[in-house]
């Protein structure tokens, strides 16, 4: 990427693979501090993971969906079925 | 698995022959099963197919659960090979490609260098929200199998990344990697959408 850093720093690409592991907070400590300060310092990789959590939290929102009361009474009524059935 | 798993009781109690609780695991699992399987199959029927073998396998097969995982995990696995087996029994529908979700580990091909700016302040309208919202799960329903399964038992259901890999018999370092390219595939599909969009 362009922009530059210090030689002990993540570059860009780094914070690139290393995106899901720092948002699930697996990273070990010097390590996560030290992609907090390159995304705090870097606007293009602070935006890329903006957008990347956007995603993330929308992309949940779509498959968020409860089973119909229709659904579990025809549930019931199958398995109450099956196991009399035996 | 956590130190405690607090459906083991009822899971005692359902081999011991006792309906009740055996009704109550249901109403604990039902919803999370059928939100899985409605994700994976996109089909309500076909969904409700795979959540009753589910349910019916879990029942006939509780005694050979030895609690070496836990409870959760051992019904995700069950559901999950039903879910496969529907899958299986149908037309297959197009999903991206393996080589293009790996493709999607290039920087250069997402765009890190260029993103539009403005582009996470749009995202917050609510108008838009739910338009992006069916435009994301347009962009999860053409993942293969695994990588939905994997978005919707992470991201969806909360499971930690070793219980995903544990369910899905994958090696942690491989259900990580297939995580990333998922959320970055949604993310490109994402800003597609909005670039397309911009006024």
């Amino acid at each position: 990427m362009s922009h530059e850093h210090r030689r002990e720093e993540p570059t860009c690409r780094e914070v690139f693979d290393l995106l899901s592991e720092f948002v699930d907070g697996e990273l070990a400590v010097p390590l996560r501090e030290s992609l907090s300060r390159h995304l705090s310092a870097c606007p293009p990789c602070e935006e890329f993971l903006k957008t990347f959590q956007i995603a993330r939290s929308i992309g949940r929102e779509s498959l968020m969906e409860e089973m119909p009361d229709e659904l579990k009474a025809r549930l019931r009524s199958f398995l109450r079925d099956q196991i009399r059935k035996g | 698995m956590p130190a405690v798993d607090l459906d083991a009781p009822l899971v005692n109690q359902t081999r011991g022959g006792d309906a009740a609780a055996f009704d109550e695991l249901m109403r604990r699992y039902e919803d999370k099963v059928y939100r899985l399987a409605i994700g994976m199959t996109k089909n309500r029927d076909d969904a409700l197919d795979a959540v009753q073998d589910t349910f019916l396998n879990a029942y006939r097969k509780i005694d050979t659960f030895k609690g070496e995982s836990a409870f959760s995990t051992w019904l995700y696995k069950i559901a999950l090979n039903s879910i496969y087996m529907k899958l299986r029994s149908r037309t297959r529908q197009r999903t991206e490609s393996l080589e293009d979700l790996e493709g999607i580990l290039d920087p250069e091909k997402v765009r890190i260098l260029m993103p539009s700016r403005g582009w996470s302040e749009r995202a917050d309208d609510a108008l838009l929200r739910k338009e992006l919202a069916g435009v994301l799960r347009a962009a999860v329903d053409s993942l293969p199998d695994e990588y939905r399964a994997i978005f919707a038992l992470r991201e969806v259901e909360g499971l930690s990344n070793q219980e995903v890999a544990d369910i899905l018999g994958l090696s942690l370092a491989a259900t990580k990697t297939r995580l990333h390219r998922a959320r970055l595939f949604l993310r490109q599909r994402l800003s597609r959408y909005l670039q397309g969009n911009a006024a």
